[in-house]
């Protein structure tokens, strides 16, 4: 029973890392951005959510995940809006800025120091059926893994806002070209990524207990690598990356024998250097990149 | 009434000057047809006109009497012009569906056109409505194109290339389908390296060459096919 034990922790890290990587990739998708602010888009939601403590906790998660979308909205409207169509190298030093902007806001008020809660410390306890024991915050990530990439799928593909944001990341240009208004277009991708931010963000404070101001760094880091492995542009490409970074994570770890296992994360990226090396394009590679105006 | 009007158009790519001083009105309810050697301006001339060239645009364009100069390709899709681009740029990740109703955002009046419409006029679009538009032949990918830029029920219709990598059937089709529209009222540019053909569906014909227009109408046509006769240009493209 401990394989499927272990192979339900790999669906549960995987999933959280796709939701990871799926905030950096829609961003990236529709305006060629690389969102180094994207972990403290996660930071700030999970800020909220602990400053909210006492609050039902339905009403903290709600206003969490309104964070995160109202912290990517905003970072569009107040600085992306006014480079749109600058070359990749002024956007990322854009994204840096952001990033320590935020960083900065929340060392003022929070300041840098870990802060822990028991937000989730209920979910660390396991869930007995029969001889397989699993712990139920696992449960949770894939349950809300799925219920995100379900939903993000279905607005993708189902609604027109969705059908016009996939028409953009293709090709941003023909899609202004056919009525699409690249202002709306733009901050629906920015939400939908601040969404995901504040689903990542509370999982990660559920998983952990702990919080710093830093705490998103370690996540956005996966997610680039698992948009890289999948194929950058290309949101299945980062959901595949984000399941098989998490997957191999955690089968790692499981499999190294006690002694290599600090080394793990070094295995790691050897094996994604390798992949890169054969695969240059990525996994899922989108069809075609065309530039923006 | 659609009339578009470009009074000294000059576009600079960087050092390239692409355009250097285009004057043009396209009256409504013709096509115009637009030819030239490769590098002329031609598709410059399109994209400027759509509002979606990336040079440095300056001159004035005029449509229905209102600048439109500086206005947003989102806004100028409303207004009535729809551009069918060089290369196509069908969204090939979408289904063949899915680029024509994405299209729908560029109506001004958010009625909705219906996709039935756009699959009488191109029955194997129809056929092929859930299929991923890059899977499509380039035939069916330049109708698809023609057809998307048709949901927005244009009153203008630019057209860069549209036989361009296709087989002379298919070409014949896509310029009966050319006809076809500007005798239902449609305005109509028409950029060709065909420029034979092009010159007989034409109500009039332009000639361009280094950024500026050389000529007008028959005589000016028939010395640019006799130049690209006798000169030889080895230019595949033209044979198709
Ligand atoms: N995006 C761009 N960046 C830089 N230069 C460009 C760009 N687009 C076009 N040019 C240059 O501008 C000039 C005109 O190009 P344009 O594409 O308008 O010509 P064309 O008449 O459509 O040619 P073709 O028959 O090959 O399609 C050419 O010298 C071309 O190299
Ligand atoms: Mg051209």
């Amino acid at each position: 029973m401990t394989l499927l034990q272990n192979i339900i922790t790999g669906i549960s890290v995987g999933g959280l890392y796709s939701l990871y990587a799926l905030g950096i990739a829609v961003v990236y998708g529709v305006a060629g951005i690389i969102n180094f602010a994207h972990g403290y888009f996660i930071a700030f939601a999970a800020y909220v959510l602990l400053a909210l403590a006492g609050v039902p906790v339905l009403v903290a998660i709600v206003c969490a995940l309104a964070a995160g979308i109202a912290i990517a909205v905003a970072t569009e409207r107040g600085v992306f809006r006014f480079a749109r169509g600058a070359d990749p190298g002024t956007l990322l030093v854009l994204a840096f800025a952001v990033a320590l902007a935020i960083k900065s806001l929340l060392t003022l008020v929070a300041g840098s120091d870990t802060v822990s809660t028991s937000f989730g410390s209920e979910l660390a306890k396991p869930l007995q059926i029969g001889s397989l024991s699993i712990v139920w915050i696992d449960l949770v990530t894939i349950v809300v893994a799925g219920v995100m990439l379900a939903g993000l799928a279905l607005l993708l593909n189902r609604t027109p806002v969705g059908v016009q944001l996939r028409a953009a990341a293709e090709d941003f240009t023909m899609a202004r070209l056919v009525g699409v208004r690249s202002n709306r277009v733009m901050m629906v991708a920015f939400a939908v990524s601040g969404l995901l931010a504040g689903a990542g963000g509370l999982l990660l404070v559920a998983r952990s207990g702990t919080l710093t101001p830093t705490s998103g760094l370690q996540p956005v880091l996966i997610a680039f690598v698992a948009v890289v492995i999948g194929g950058l542009g290309s949101l299945p490409g980062a959901v595949a990356g984000g399941f098989l970074l998490g997957g191999t994570t955690v089968a790692l770890q499981v499999l190294l024998p006690e002694e290599i296992r600090p080394y793990r994360d070094a295995i790691l990226y050897t094996l994604v250097i390798v992949i890169l090396t054969f695969r240059p394009q990525g996994l899922l590679p989108s069809a075609n990149e065309r530039s923006r105006v | 009434m659609s009339r578009l009007e470009l009074s000294d158009l000059h576009v600079r790519y960087g050092a390239v000057a692409a355009l250097r001083g285009v004057d043009l009105v396209v009256e409504s309810g013709t096509i115009l047809a637009l030819i030239g050697p490769n590098g002329a301006g031609k598709s410059t001339t399109l994209l400027a006109m759509a509002g979606a060239c990336e040079g440095k645009v300056s001159g004035r364009i005029v449509f229905n009497g209102n600048d439109i100069s500086l206005h947003s390709p989102e806004k100028r899709t409303r207004a009535g012009i729809a551009l069918v681009p060089e290369g196509r740029r069908i969204f090939t990740k979408l289904s063949v569906e899915q680029n024509l109703t994405v299209a729908r955002a560029g109506r001004a009046d958010r009625a909705e056109v219906e996709v039935e419409e756009i699959y009488e006029r191109f029955p194997v679009l129809g056929d092929f409505a859930s299929r991923q538009a890059g899977l499509l032949s380039g035939g069916q990918q330049q109708q698809l194109a023609i057809g998307r830029a048709l949901m927005m029920r244009p009153t203008v219709l630019l057209l860069d290339e549209p036989s361009l990598g296709l087989s002379p059937k298919i070409v014949e089709e896509v310029f009966q389908t050319v006809v076809t529209l500007r005798d239902e009222g449609m305005t109509i540019v028409l950029v060709e390296q065909n420029a034979k053909r092009a010159a007989e569906l034409a109500d009039v014909t332009y000639v361009m060459r280094h950024g500026k227009l050389e000529g007008k109408g028959a005589t000016a046509v028939t010395e640019e096919l006799a130049q690209a006769f006798f000169s030889a240009r080895g230019d595949e493209r033209t044979s198709s």
